[in-house]
């Protein structure tokens, strides 16, 4: 935008100006001007979400603005996004691999247990050293005889294991599923406000927001739960994995849905929280980290506003709080807890 | 005088690292929790990682109850250095305490 970065004067004179234009042209929010000592930044231009940048095909539905209310009550409007379920523009996978001798190529990947960086390839070799790599010796996820890998080959198998309390047949299994597995009319709907609120006090994350793919990026994985039954819920390449309620998420980001950098070397957006504040991966151009983050992982500056910076794939974790103010899933109580899985309701 | 700094600086030391022994024993993310054990929402927390990494952030909620250590620095070395900085830190904190106390006294 060019009045960036001209006087503060020309600013004031320009935005007017600039919030017609995109609001018309870019279907865009409007440009938020808030007082804030985040980053002794005294003015923040915080954009709102941008359409445009969404991959084609996240939607299932054009989006539209509707009215809405925040956690907080305060009444405005927010963007209505649909989405499938599933990542736009291509096929979830690989998960797990299928014998102990299968190599990176042909699987996923799984958190670090150092707890920071990439994920580690999901490989057979991977699965065959579980007892080590966790230093217990009763991962049993494979046919010693035969090499094959146990893993969750039906619907019924994933559902049953792809949730914190994970059924007990189910356990020693590598978890996968399919968007095949999904009601046929299984869908997302987010509600993000056009304007980003800034909340009295961060919130706790309860779901982290959407990628420009469409998928959700999703909370903490239940890692102790998963790890306590034996089990390792698959990602693939990109860091995601689908199970019945939520279809296709995200635990991190690997750049699967980033966009190229921009002119100055920040770091690419990889999606939206539920605020309406972007959400940048870890690293920019040069491969540095922001220095000073909020206790959201949180930052400002004069190009982008408030926005956030994902951890690393093996934090667990895409940012820590959710700085402004949001509006809850429909139909869901007030506390945020997610609603019974769809599947349940076939039973 | 400089034996028992030599004695703190050695008992500090041992701390240290029988603390970053029993981080490494522990499964991803529950290193991050028990940084916020005891402690309160929004304040600070770090704890190692393996590799000798440090994460340093603020307590977060997790859950509803549950504290998790959002880290908003970057991962940083430890190196040498940091744990003769970490020790005298904590000596110095030490005798401003003890002389604090013999000031009350």
């Amino acid at each position: 935008m060019k009045f960036i970065n001209t006087s503060r004067l020309s600013q004031y004179i320009a935005l007017p100006f600039a919030c017609t234009f995109l609001l018309v042209a870019c279907d865009r929010s409007s440009i938020e001007t808030e007082n804030s000592d985040l980053n002794n930044e005294k003015t923040i231009m915080t954009q709102g979400l941008d359409i445009s940048l969404f991959k084609d095909e996240a939607f299932i539905k054009n989006p539209e603005i509707v009215d809405c209310e925040t956690n907080a009550g305060t009444k405005t409007t927010c963007y209505k996004l649909v989405s499938s379920g599933g990542p736009a523009g291509r096929e979830p996978g690989d998960f797990c691999p299928r014998n102990i001798t299968d190599g990176a190529d042909v699987s996923g990947g799984w958190f670090s247990k150092d707890g920071a960086g990439d994920l580690v390839d999901l490989s057979g070799e991977f699965i065959a050293n579980l007892a080590s790599y966790y230093d217990d010796p009763n991962w049993k996820l494979y046919d010693p005889e035969t090499g094959k890998v146990r893993y969750t080959a039906t619907k019924e198998a994933c559902f049953g294991a792809a949730k914190p309390d994970v059924e007990e047949q189910y356990k020693q299994n590598c978890i996968e599923c399919e968007l095949a597995y999904l009601d046929d009319d299984f869908s997302r709907t987010y509600l993000i406000p056009t304007q980003p609120i800034q909340a009295a006090k961060p919130e706790r994350v309860r779901t982290v927001g959407i990628a420009l793919d469409g998928a959700e990026l999703a909370g903490p994985a239940p890692v102790d739960a998963i790890l306590g039954s034996y089990t390792i819920a698959a990602f693939d390449d990109c860091g995601g994995h689908i199970n019945a309620h939520q279809g296709y998420h995200y635990h991190s980001t690997t750049g699967c849905t980033d966009t190229p950098v921009s002119d100055d070397g920040y770091a690419p957006l990889i999606g939206y929280a539920p605020d309406g504040y972007a959400i940048y991966a870890m690293l920019d151009a040069l491969g540095n980290e922001a220095e000073s983050l909020d206790e959201c992982r949180g930052t400002s500056d004069s190009v982008r506003g408030y926005h956030y910076r994902a951890a690393s794939p093996s934090e667990n974790m895409i940012i820590g709080c959710i700085r402004g103010e949001f509006v809850l899933p429909e139909g869901g109580p007030r506390d945020g807890q997610r609603p019974p899985p769809p599947h349940e309701k076939q039973h | 005088m400089k034996n028992n700094l030599f004695s703190i600086s050695i008992l500090l030391l041992s701390n240290a690292m029988c603390s970053w022994a029993y981080a490494h024993s522990l499964p991803l993310n529950s290193m991050a929790i028990e940084a916020c054990q005891a402690k309160e929402k929004s304040q600070d927390c770090q704890y190692s990682g393996h590799h000798n990494d440090l994460y340093i952030g603020t307590c977060q909620l997790a859950t509803e109850t549950k504290l998790i250590c959002v880290r908003n620095k970057p991962i940083q070395k430890i190196e040498g250095d940091m744990v003769k900085l970490e020790v005298n830190k904590k000596i110095e904190n030490s005798n401003e305490h003890n002389q604090q106390m013999q000031t009350t006294q």
